[in-house]
């Protein structure tokens, strides 16, 4: 084969692999997102956090829904908020190592850490 | 105060040592949900095999309880791929799936396929939630693609599949009521077949749940269902493990019928449903290593 084709076909190869991995992090990232709260499944976002931040802030009531679309009652708003930005953030920092090995990878091979 | 735990099934045949699969399972779950028991359910000869070959402290390490039963054999051949190139036949004993509902200690239960293997801890949030039965309904493959029509739809004109892979319930007249209508539906299979029109001789309890869902629901989606957070991360049959990295983190080779679209992925942090059983058993002791 030309070797300026085998190039580029190496090199589509190379940025499909990449592609897959971004979505992989992403996929790592929501998983470590789910926060299980008063017997409910939520998603730390940034929404919801700050929606929370809010509310406690205000000390208002907090109806919020689920995953699930289950409206809770949270009881103890401060409590709530905490473990929403302790997932966040891990689930961030996490994120953040995944991006950083994947900026330095320049080969297919070195995207999957092989 | 609620009981709660894992517990798979494995019945052995001449292809697939499913018991060692669960002990794989087994160490996964209690790698992430140290505090979550885990149940087997298998024949007495599996079992004996399983002695035989792993030894007891491994088994008495993986599984909290072992519950003996001895279905009745029902002819159930599978289909199944080792990679892209090699296939095989062989029994598939799930036809009892259903009975869990009654063989379950725990008054909350997650049942999970031998080739499913936790990565994260998010399966026991599922615990004390807001559903009594809860299933998951999407899959993404290895390169993050939905799978096919025939793993979403059980007719082109059907209904949505849920899949069988991780059941959870808690006991409930609502979870009865689905566990008895999938009883059902597995007695009369050839009339639920032609009546959800779905393709194909096999017993697939993912089928089989996904008729006790909607039938359960007022013969309508949604609603009785909980949907496990996020989506399945499935390899398929015809991928491979290329390395075992950590007790979450796999090299994986996704294999697509066209041999030019075949890449290597990386997936880590996520719960994973190996349905290449050949490549845990082929991987077995780096796997195991990693997750003791």
């Amino acid at each position: 084969m030309d070797t300026r084709l085998n190039d580029a076909l190496a090199f589509a190869n190379y940025r499909l692999t990449l592609q897959i991995q971004r979505q992989n992090i992403e996929a790592q990232t929501d998983a470590a997102l789910l926060v299980s709260y008063q017997n409910a499944i939520f998603k730390a976002s940034q929404s919801l956090i700050a929606f929370v931040g809010l509310k406690t802030m205000r000390s208002e009531t907090l109806l919020v829904e689920d995953n699930s679309g289950n409206v809770i009652s949270i009881v103890d708003n401060n409590e709530f908020l905490t473990a929403l930005i302790t997932a966040y953030d891990a689930a961030m920092t996490l994120k953040q190592q995944e991006q950083q090995k994947l900026k330095s990878a320049r080969s297919t091979a070195k995207i999957v850490g092989l | 105060m609620n009981t709660k735990g894992f517990m798979m099934f494995a019945y052995n045949n001449e292809q697939l040592d499913y018991t060692q699969l669960a002990l794989v399972a087994a160490y996964a779950c209690k790698k992430y949900m140290p505090d979550i028991p885990v149940v087997l359910v298998t024949n007495q000869q599996s079992l004996e095999h399983c002695k035989k070959t792993h030894g007891s402290a491994l088994m008495t390490a993986a599984w909290d309880d072992i519950i003996i039963t001895n279905p009745e054999y029902e002819k159930n051949m599978r289909l199944h791929h080792d990679g892209a190139y090699h296939s095989f036949n062989a029994q598939f004993t799930n036809t009892n799936k259903h009975d869990i509902y009654n063989l379950s200690p725990f008054d909350e239960t997650i049942l999970i396929d031998t080739d499913y293997l936790c990565g994260n801890n998010n399966l026991e949030k599922l615990f004390g939630g807001q559903s009594d039965v809860a299933m998951y309904r999407d899959a993404r493959n290895l390169q993050m693609q939905e799978p096919y029509t025939t793993e979403r739809w059980l007719h082109y004109a059907g209904i949505r599949m849920w899949w069988s892979t991780v059941v959870y319930w808690r006991k409930s007249e609502e979870a009865k009521h689905f566990f008895n209508i999938w009883t059902a539906v597995k007695n009369n299979w050839e009339y639920y077949r032609f009546l959800y029109k779905f393709p194909g001789t096999l017993y697939r309890t993912d089928y089989s749940a996904s008729i006790a869902a909607h039938m359960c629901n007022g013969w309508q989606d949604g609603g009785f269902i909980g949907e496990i957070p996020n989506y399945m991360r499935y390899q398929d049959q015809r991928d491979d493990i290329v390395q075992v990295k950590g007790p979450n983190r796999w090299v994986m080779l996704s294999n697509l019928p066209e041999e030019w679209k075949n890449v290597v992925v990386e997936i880590a942090g996520e719960d994973v449903h190996m349905m290449n059983k050949k490549s845990i058993l082929r991987n077995y002791e780096q796997i195991m290593e990693v997750l003791a």
